[in-house]
């Protein structure tokens, strides 16, 4: 795990070269997300099981990077994102490997994560489904069905990771629907709720493998930054969940410095 | 067995036999129907609600979670089109049919009776897949049922060989008692599967003059449209009748709201005579 950090920084990287290359939206999306993903998969791998639903599907390009560096998926994979004929869409799509549930539209996976995770449970089966939400997407009702029931049945595999990026679609997730207090909420819920640092994947798999290890179902909310790390996207608001990154994007980020990479 | 807070006075017998394979979500259907389509990894999940409820409430769930993904959950309904007609708009099933066989990959019956159900079940536990059945809320059924060479299919009358009256679900019942005593007496057809191949329902229909479609269902998007499109490059002429003089503010019984869109046996039966068949 030592490696992990180095490991979401060449998903970064090749999010914002994927980005450049296929000039397709979503780019702070992906960038939110990408050391949730990351952790998760080395938590998957570190169990031998697991499942991961990106329920924000439009993040798809930073599933499929991740799954590059995890070697589910091949170069030649990801260098086909959104061109014609591919699988590897603008959004998730369960035909590729690694992927249980094709995804887009949003509110859907929580749901279906929670029957697979009670099949698991019925059936005996050593499982842990991990299902990724934005914090725009907790708009959705049937987000929060899933949530009261999943509760109600204290289902042990069934875990979910808020990546609390503060941004939606057009604004603020404050000044669209109001959240917080998001962890009050959850708790209110029947949820047992951890907050961690979005862009720590040492704190993330920490948190993750505590979730593990509860028979109760768990949320991470993940404090994020869309855009991250690059300054100038950060800085932008809403406008990079559209607009695609250019060069000057990828100069910026070889220029960070290994202190930014947390 | 997965239910969305309905069945009352129906469920208890399964529920009571197999409490391990019943489950009961709430008053949510589309975590219901998402719900099903996880637990389909391993099992063959029924998500049981009633009227529209189950089909246009989360019909996204169901394109994209049961269809699209092509999960074997069967989505299923009680009450058919006016079944709760006192009950008002909110529970007329007359769209939801055709909505939900616009999907891609859900194969959509609407049996008439419990002797074409129990064909339907023995099929589906022989090729699981996404499925939508609409039924109706009256076991008793007036099919003579007779094995016919196109699956899904029955031959409730052998009549005249220039009419042929097609109709699916409950309102067949209607359509014997229309019938009845009608000289010449048209063929009559039930077919369960709402969306059934068009090419079949062609080399089935081939030959009549007329064609006459009758659904509890709205005419736009509902089976007498599919017919009609089946037949579209054949000298066929084709009457569809279904529900087309619809206020949705005004309820009644079944029946009443029958008459309303004559779809009642008498109205029915005037409509047939005006092909020349009269009444002894």
């Amino acid at each position: 795990m030592s490696n992990l950090p180095e490991l979401a920084w060449e998903v970064k990287r090749e999010i914002l070269e994927m980005s450049v290359a296929s000039q397709k939206p979503h780019l702070s999306s992906c960038l939110s997300v990408s050391d949730i993903l990351v952790s998760l998969f080395e938590v998957k791998k570190s169990l031998g099981y697991g499942e991961v639903y990106l329920s924000k599907g439009h993040a798809a390009l930073a599933l499929y990077c991740v799954l590059k560096q995890f070697g589910v998926i091949s170069e030649a994979d990801l260098r086909s994102y959104c061109a014609n004929g591919s699988i590897f869409e603008g959004h998730v799509n369960s035909r590729i490997d690694g992927v249980p549930l094709s995804t887009g539209s949003l509110g859907h996976a929580l749901a279906f994560a929670l029957g697979s995770a009670l099949a698991d449970s019925k059936k005996s089966i050593k499982a842990s489904h991990w299902v990724v939400l934005s914090d725009g997407e907790l708009n959705e009702g049937s987000n929060w069905e899933s949530l009261l029931f999943a509760a109600h049945l204290q289902i042990p595999n069934l875990n979910v990771v808020i990546d609390r990026n503060r941004l939606q679609s057009l604004l603020g997730t404050e000044a669209t629907v109001r959240l917080e207090p998001l962890k009050d909420k959850l708790e209110a819920f029947g949820w047992m709720v951890l907050q961690v640092e979005g862009h720590n994947p040492h704190a993330l798999v920490n948190a993750m493998k505590v979730a593990t290890s509860e028979s109760r179902p768990v949320a991470l909310i993940a404090e994020t930054t869309k855009g991250h790390p690059l300054p100038s996207l950060m800085s932008e608001g809403v406008r990079y969940h559209y607009k695609p990154a250019d060069q000057g994007h990828l100069l910026e980020f070889q220029a960070l410095l290994p202190s930014d990479k947390v | 067995m997965v239910v969305g807070d309905l069945g009352y006075g129906v469920i208890e017998p399964f529920k009571d036999e197999f409490p391990d394979r019943y489950l009961n979500v709430g008053v949510a259907e589309q975590a219901g129907i998402g719900i099903s389509a996880g637990l389909s990894r391993s099992y063959l999940p029924f998500f049981y609600s009633i009227g529209n409820f189950p089909s246009m409430r989360a019909l996204e769930q169901i394109r994209n979670d049961v269809a699209h993904e092509d999960n074997p959950v069967v989505v299923v309904s009680l009450g058919a089109g006016f079944s709760y007609g006192p009950a008002g708009y909110s529970h007329h099933a007359i769209e939801d049919a055709g909505a939900v066989a616009s999907i891609m990959g859900m194969t959509v019956f609407t049996p008439a009776c419990v002797h074409e159900l129990d064909e339907i079940l023995s099929s589906t536990w022989l090729n699981p897949r996404p499925m939508y059945l609409r039924l109706g809320s009256n076991e008793t059924c007036a099919i003579t049922h007779q094995e016919f060479e196109f699956e899904f299919c029955s031959v409730w009358q052998q009549g005249s060989s220039d009419t042929v009256i097609v109709a699916h679900g409950e309102i067949v019942q209607v359509v014997a008692e229309a019938v009845r005593g009608l000289e010449p007496s048209p063929t009559v057809l039930t077919i369960s599967q709402f969306n059934a191949d068009q090419e079949q329902l062609a080399l089935q229909l081939k030959g009549y003059e007329q064609v006459v479609t009758v659904e509890e269902h709205f005419v736009e998007g509902g089976f007498g449209t599919r017919i009609a499109s089946a037949l579209a490059n054949t000298p066929a002429q084709i009457s569809r009748l279904g529900v087309r003089n619809y206020d949705s503010h005004v309820g009644g019984s079944p029946q009443f709201m029958r008459e309303q869109n004559s779809l009642d046996a008498e109205s029915i039966r005037e409509f047939l005579v005006t092909f020349g068949y009269g009444r002894t």
